[in-house]
């Protein structure tokens, strides 16, 4: 299962009424939406909502009928057990990894962003900036890691030729094993305009 | 005297320094006779000569000597009323006066602040800015760890840099006035203008924001860190080679007035 579907899922089975719910879909064959609201003293579009969710989930079959022509949904238990199976390994894609580690980069000329260095000199501790502009912009402080400090020691100046991720991995002396964490701060770093990459 | 030629040439801080003093001693004697101009006069110099005196410590520069017995004899003859010690507080006054001229003519407690950011910037062409605040890597240099606290004391002597020392390295800060470094009323040095020199032999280079402003042109930051290096690389290779005095003789070189 995706994360995105497991989070969505979690989201509907964490709700207040979900176990007295799910209990009537065991018992029932089938229920409509109005039913099920009046059992358990929600209201209906409350119950609509719970129900729709579950389906787009594949967890309830959804059967359109009439009464008096007027058409509605009874919805029935598909499988009375579920398995909730994640692989949190999917949502790091190291193609993605081998991609950006050939990302040219380099400090943005006037990013004002701000580089406080730790107790030792040749790491970077936090940096500052801020986003948005005017009165509503907001200082955002990221607090780096040892490596991640080491990595945007290294980082060339606005004014220096680019160089690839990898190089300044390589130059500044860190494991393989961090470089995930590397990854993940240039991507934040790129998002608020803090590096430019090369255009290439 | 010529000016800098990379720098912007600015004096306005003594000067308001200077005019604050005089308006403090020509305001004591009006509003509040001779005596209050005697008592200024003698706090004024008697905290001239303690700075002096704590500097003289700090550095072991004998020209600070020099002018803290100056100011100390100025008081002498000022607050003494016994006439024939006056006449010879007044005669070594006017010695010391005349040693104080040599000490400053001959630049030997000049802050070198401007010297060295000029001698930095001398090489620097290119005026493409690119001012970051984050610590430059300036590579690598040779030396031990006796020698490179050797040249920190030299630096501090010759009142080039002040020295900040850490586990692991040597900050060798240039500050644009020394005295907040070395009276101990500054010491937030890591956001300062400064040379590191670790125990392992890496350079970084910092370059405030304050000091980058004080360029006519906005120099390429990172061939300016570069040049700041290289500078101080080749300040202790002649250090290392016994020719300390080739240092001086290359910042007195500039002949700036500053």
């Amino acid at each position: 299962m995706d994360f995105k579907k497991a989070s969505q899922l979690g989201s509907l089975i964490s709700k207040d009424y979900a176990q007295d719910f799910l209990r009537l879909l065991v018992m029932y064959q089938d229920i409509s939406a109005s039913e099920a609201a009046s059992r358990l003293n929600l209201h209906t579009k409350t119950a609509q909502d719970f129900l729709e969710g579950l389906s787009d989930q594949g967890i309830l079959l959804k059967k359109e009928v009439f009464e008096k022509k007027r058409p509605y949904f009874r919805y029935s238990l598909k499988k009375k057990k579920l398995t909730l199976d994640i692989d949190f390994s999917t949502l790091y894609d190291p193609q993605d990894r081998q991609n950006k580690l050939k990302w040219r980069i380099r400090e943005r000329k006037n990013s004002n962003a701000m580089f406080k260095t730790s107790g030792r000199g040749d790491h970077i501790s936090a940096v500052h900036f801020f986003v948005g502009q005017g009165r509503s912009s907001q200082e955002r402080t990221l607090n780096l890691t040892t490596n991640q400090g080491k990595f945007l020691f290294h980082l060339p100046f606005p004014t220096q030729p680019f160089k690839s991720v990898a190089q300044i991995v390589k130059k500044a002396e860190i494991d393989e094993a961090y470089v995930p964490e590397i990854l993940d701060i240039v991507e934040v770093l790129d998002q608020y305009k803090i590096i430019e990459k090369a255009k290439d | 005297m010529p000016k800098p030629e990379k720098l912007k040439s600015s004096n306005w801080g003594m000067i308001v320094f200077v005019l604050i003093l005089v308006i403090i001693l020509i305001g004591s004697e009006l509003f509040f006779g001779k005596g209050a101009f005697r008592t200024v006069l003698g706090i004024l110099v008697s905290i001239a000569a303690l700075v002096h005196l704590v500097v003289l410590f700090r550095t072991k520069n004998t020209g600070h000597l020099v002018l803290m017995l100056f100011y100390v004899f100025i008081v002498l003859t000022f607050l003494t009323r016994y006439q024939p010690l006056v006449l010879f507080f007044a005669i070594c006054a006017l010695i010391l006066f005349m040693l104080t001229i040599y000490v400053l003519s001959t630049n030997r407690i000049k802050w070198r602040y401007t010297e060295v950011l000029e001698l930095a910037a001398r090489p620097v062409n290119d005026s493409d800015d690119g001012f970051t605040p984050r610590p430059f890597p300036a590579g690598d240099a040779k030396y031990t760890r006796e020698e490179i606290t050797g040249f920190a004391k030299f630096l501090l002597k010759h009142v080039i840099a002040v020295p900040y020392y850490e586990d692991d390295r040597v900050f060798l800060v240039v500050p644009e006035n020394m005295f907040s470094h070395l009276l101990f009323l500054r010491r937030d040095y890591r956001k300062a203008t400064y040379v590191s020199f670790d125990f392992e032999g890496k350079v970084t280079i910092n370059i405030a924001k304050k000091d980058y402003q004080k360029y006519k042109q906005e120099l390429t930051f990172d061939r300016l860190c570069n040049s700041l290096a290289n500078l101080f690389r080749e300040f202790l290779e002649l250090y290392q080679q016994g020719k300390s005095k080739r240092i001086i003789e290359r910042l007195n070189a500039l002949k700036i007035d500053s």
